[in-house]
């Protein structure tokens, strides 16, 4: 044999194997060795085909069932734990705003009295000839509706 | 917090003239002149809650009445008058406090979830601010319990017109 034992580890074992000892090919092939690929000494090591899960370890399936349950009954007390928290910090936090709205929309009230002011005054100053101005117009019966807008420049 | 304003003694028991607080001359810029920022007013909320309740109300009613701004500017320098003293008041026992918790709600965003520790130490602190402010005038529970009684007796009319 021909350095067979060195190709043992690649898997490739060239071997001289002997002709066929059958009679249908004697007079058309040649009766001397030949150099064949087969498989290596002792043959082949066994291919596993087979599943690996084995089912009779690990947890069984009441277990599995009971365990996927108890997350999602831990899972639904604490998504209504946490809706109640942000129920809370929401009123907390509307509260606040309860508190302070008198005393921004007071001051909102003063600045848009005296922006509405000047603009009456300058408004008279600019139609003082005209004829039929009524500076206190009222533009709609049962509501108040100012004559006109404030510029709110204090803004800018 | 300004810390340039004088502070106002609360005492009535005072003799010769009264101090009186520091307004400036138009209330209209009292968040300017005061340092009240919406940190700060965020913090004393529930102070200024429980101690101008009063006021407030008032001004709020008159509001839903009128919807004129001009109806409800004396209720509304009642409402900033109060406002200021109780941010006096707040000065005097704990400012140390609210500027920290004002600052911690700043940087977090203005969530109370993120500033409960400071939110602890100023509650403890401004505790004995859960009253009504000494210069509101709240009638005894028999006059209220009179007006109460004109207010249900008195016809149901429609509001007046601006």
């Amino acid at each position: 044999s021909l350095g067979s034992k060195s190709f043992r580890s690649s898997g490739i074992n060239a071997e001289y194997g002997e002709p066929n000892s059958n009679s249908t090919h004697n007079n058309t092939m040649n009766n001397s060795r030949y150099l064949q690929d087969g498989p290596p000494e002792g043959g082949y090591q066994k291919v596993n085909y087979k599943k690996m899960i084995s089912p009779n370890k690990g947890p069984s399936g009441r277990v599995l069932l009971g365990i996927c349950v108890g997350m999602s009954v831990v899972g639904y007390f604490e998504v209504m734990r946490m809706r109640a928290k942000r129920v809370k910090d929401a009123q907390e936090k509307r509260i606040a705003r309860m508190n302070l709205v008198p005393y921004l929309q007071a001051e909102s009230d003063r600045r848009y009295v005296i922006e509405l002011k000047r603009q009456k005054e300058y408004e008279a100053k600019v139609m003082a000839g005209v004829k039929d101005f009524d500076p206190n117009e009222k533009y709609y019966e049962s509501r108040w509706v100012p004559n006109m807008q404030p510029l709110l420049s204090y803004l800018y | 917090m300004a810390t340039t304003t004088p502070s106002k003694d609360t005492s009535k028991e005072k003799k010769g003239k009264e101090e009186k607080a520091y307004y400036p001359a138009t209330i209209e810029y009292a968040s300017r002149d005061f340092g009240l920022t919406g940190a700060v007013l965020y913090a004393a909320n529930e102070v200024l809650g429980a101690r101008c309740s009063a006021v407030f109300d008032d001004f709020t009613l008159c509001k839903g009445k009128y919807e004129n701004p001009e109806k409800c500017l004396k209720e509304g320098e009642s409402v900033s008058k109060c406002a200021i003293e109780t941010f006096q008041e707040i000065g005097k026992l704990c400012q140390k406090e609210l500027t920290v918790y004002a600052t911690c709600l700043d940087k977090k965003n203005m969530d109370f979830n993120n500033c409960r520790k400071e939110q602890l130490e100023f509650k403890t602190c401004s505790l004995p601010l859960y009253k009504l402010s000494s210069s509101i005038e709240v009638p005894s529970p028999e006059q209220q319990y009179k007006n109460l009684l004109q207010r249900i007796r008195s016809p149901v009319t429609a509001p007046p017109k601006d």
